[in-house]
């Protein structure tokens, strides 16, 4: 007499294969992110240097007139544009009447090949003579 | 021997279906294995880049802050001397002293066979040390009158606006004294005429 029972059976084949690709997808994601994290990572590492660098590249800018630019740091460009946000001779008390103070906003954007990396915003304040200025007495 | 009945044949896998599974299964842990290995590798070249990443921002760190600690000690005397290849200034962040002494400190660089090394000179202790190498040549270059300038030596008490390091077009390091870049004079001075210090 001949065994009925030889081989798999359909629905035995479509589970494993199934649980098989359950298993592959799961695992092939996870690996998946950790090859995107590491990149990121890589990037993020590098950012205090050139935050530190932006800094002070920035504070030799006076904001004056160019409210904006570009600054190439260890082979990443950050583009910032400065906006006022609080200027001296737009308050209702002006403390030196001969200075124009501001609060600039600055935002800048980290970018390499393109591609965007990293965007912070900082805080800075800016004066400068202004020009309108006339001295009562003839001198400042 | 063959004519085996339902109820005695032997139970198991059979040869094939266990060869099948064992390829199936080596397959499958190559494949993992292939993967977790470059995570590990990732992970570990992650580990040393972080390294790298502050070992080179360390030489750039103490150049920053030494240059920020840059300090005038008469209105008059001349304190920076500055060139392409040597920047000289004293300074109350000398990177080897913790105190905070202000000290003639002087950065240079030095040809090798190699290329060229930045060295660190304090006056204090005498001691030359190395702190960075690169391939190409670095230049030391100073704001004033805001031009970018291969030398700074001014007659009188003055700091450069900033000072950087380029290497070849490049811009290695901007660092800015964090003081005043002129001496700071008692108001009084214009009217009273010389004063003796």
């Amino acid at each position: 007499m001949k065994s009925t029972k030889r081989g798999f059976s359909l629905l035995e084949a479509i589970v494993a294969l199934v649980v098989l690709t359950l298993v592959f997808t799961s695992v092939w994601g996870w690996f998946g992110t950790a090859a995107t994290s590491t990149e990121r990572i890589e990037s993020a590492v590098a950012m205090p240097e050139v935050f530190s660098q932006f800094i002070i590249n920035l504070e030799l800018e006076t904001l004056e007139d160019d409210r904006q630019g570009q600054f190439i740091i260890n082979g990443f460009e950050v583009n910032w544009t400065s906006i006022p946000q609080r200027q001296s001779n737009n308050e209702t008390y002006r403390r030196q009447p001969n200075w124009i103070v501001t609060l600039f906003v600055v935002q800048a954007d980290v970018t390499q090949n393109g591609k965007i990396i990293s965007s912070f915003s900082t805080k800075t304040v800016r004066q400068w003579r202004d020009p309108d200025y006339i001295s009562p007495s003839g001198f400042y | 021997m063959n004519q085996l009945s339902p109820a005695n044949k032997p139970l198991g896998f059979t040869l094939i279906e266990m060869l099948v599974v064992l390829v199936i299964l080596g397959l499958t842990t190559t494949l993992l294995s292939e993967g977790l290995s470059n995570t590990w590798r990732n992970f570990e070249r992650l580990g040393s880049r972080d390294m790298m990443a502050s070992t080179a921002q360390l030489p750039i760190n103490w150049f920053a802050e030494s240059v920020e600690g840059a300090v005038l000690y008469h209105p008059y005397a001349p304190v920076v001397i500055g060139d392409a290849k040597t920047f000289e200034f004293i300074t109350t962040k000398a990177p080897n002293d913790s105190k905070n002494i202000p000290q003639t400190i002087r950065w240079y660089i030095s040809s090798t066979n190699q290329g060229w090394e930045l060295f660190f000179a304090s006056t204090y202790d005498g001691q030359h040390v190395r702190v960075k190498q690169f391939d190409t040549l670095p230049v030391f270059q100073y704001l004033y009158e805001k031009v970018w300038q291969q030398n700074f030596s001014p007659k009188d008490a003055r700091l450069p606006d900033a000072v950087r390091i380029t290497l070849a077009n490049n811009v290695y390091l901007v660092a800015k004294p964090g003081r005043p870049v002129l001496a700071d004079m008692p108001a009084e001075l214009p009217i009273f005429g010389e004063y003796e210090f």
